[in-house]
């Protein structure tokens, strides 16, 4: 069984890691977005979005993560989107137009060293 | 624990004296039932949910007894033996407390929400227990203390086709994708080739449920099926055509033309009605 949405946020340093997990859509993605955003401190430099839990994002996902790049960038703040290797998220991540904007990184260790 | 002799009743007391020895203080609840192949079943519930029971004719029952005590609340209790018979059609549902408790709701409520689901027509045991897991949005953190176990008597071969109509209600997406990913599977799509089918099915069913019905209900069939390895996929509501579609949702649509081999929408007074086809095998 798929759990519905859910998110963990964990900080680590100047970062927010935010894991999303579940099912991705038009139930929960707000609430995801909201939480998500809610949990960033004004000096946070970046906050990396974990999507390694996520069994299904849909188009109002892929806008929750586009809407959260927008507002980030307009406070100059960095975000990073992990999806593994193979995951079955990946095409329509691609279609939705996110790895054009947002840099994706295949594990967290990959995305640390980035920062 | 082996019974071969024994009754439900009996390996319940047993597993009861166990906990208490080896692991005082820990408290669990159990069913434990002999289903025989005339139907009925005999079965020992320590503290359990009561067993759900729909008739061939799709009438659901709860099989509530009075209580008896969870396994590590007291030594020696005396549990029973009960029997109920399953006729040929008819489906057991057994199920944990979390399916049925939520916040600022009376378990009485919670059981009668899920016979009334379960009364809901449904075309097999698949999307009964879609059903009956979505329903509602669950607490997230009751979601590792879910299990439902169903059963049918006599039942038929899962569905070739899925004809299946659900509420406008974004809440009947998780079951709907539940419903189609096994399906799928069963029809030889693998997971990277059903996600694409259920990113753009749920495209077009969340379409109708934000579009095509005013406040209040509406509903929205779905049909699939699969044929020399196409796949062809059909969503109709019957909602009025409020407003354009489309609009805010240009993703949703270029994500459904991107993943499907062919999207065809109809619109007219009578609803809408989108068609999507892929090819995901060979012809055989």
């Amino acid at each position: 069984v798929n759990a519905p949405g859910a998110v963990d946020v964990v900080r680590d340093g100047d970062w927010l890691v935010a894991a999303w997990h579940g099912e991705i859509d038009m139930t929960n993605a707000e609430a995801l977005q909201r939480h998500t955003l809610g949990s960033m401190h004004n000096t946070d430099s970046g906050l990396t979005v974990d999507l390694t839990g996520v069994s299904y994002i849909d188009s109002v996902g892929i806008r929750s993560l586009l809407a959260i790049r927008r507002l980030l960038a307009a406070r100059q703040q960095r975000l990073f989107v992990i999806v593994p290797e193979r995951s079955v998220l990946e095409k329509a991540l691609d279609l939705g137009g996110v790895p054009a904007v947002i840099p994706v990184y295949r594990s967290m260790a990959t995305a640390r060293e980035d920062r | 624990m082996a019974f071969v002799d024994e009754t439900p009743s009996w390996a319940v007391s047993r597993v009861n004296d166990f906990l208490l020895h080896f692991d005082p203080g820990v408290m669990a609840t159990l069913l434990i039932g002999l289903l025989a192949a005339d139907g009925t079943m005999t079965y020992a519930n320590a503290g359990h949910m009561p067993p759900l029971v729909v008739d061939p004719r799709g009438r659901a029952r709860l099989f509530e007894e009075p209580g008896e005590p969870a396994l590590g609340a007291v030594s020696s209790p005396r549990y029973r033996d009960r029997v109920l018979t399953l006729d040929t059609g008819s489906t057991l549902i057994l199920y944990t407390d979390g399916l049925v408790e939520r916040r600022g709701r009376s378990l009485e409520e919670g059981l009668e929400a899920l016979r009334r689901a379960a009364e809901t027509p449904w075309a097999n045991l698949d999307m009964l227990c879609a059903r009956l897991f979505g329903t509602e949005a669950l607490e997230p953190k009751l979601a590792d203390d879910l299990a439902l176990l169903s059963l049918r008597i006599g039942s038929s071969p899962p569905a070739e086709e899925i004809h299946t109509t659900i509420e406008a209600d974004p809440r009947e997406l998780a079951p709907l994708r539940r419903l189609l990913r096994s399906w799928l599977a069963r029809r030889g799509a693998d997971d990277e080739q059903a996600q694409g089918v259920l990113v753009a099915v749920c495209e077009a069913a969340a379409n109708s449920i934000e579009h095509a019905y005013g406040p209040g209900r509406g509903s929205i069939e779905i049909d699939a099926v699969e044929s020399e390895g196409v796949f062809e996929i059909a969503i109709r509501d019957q909602g009025a055509w409020r407003e354009p579609r489309g609009i805010g949702r240009g993703l949703g649509s270029s994500l459904m033309d991107a993943l499907m081999d062919e999207v065809a929408v109809h619109t007219d007074e009578g609803g809408t009605s989108v068609t999507m086809r892929i090819r995901l095998r060979p012809s055989t």
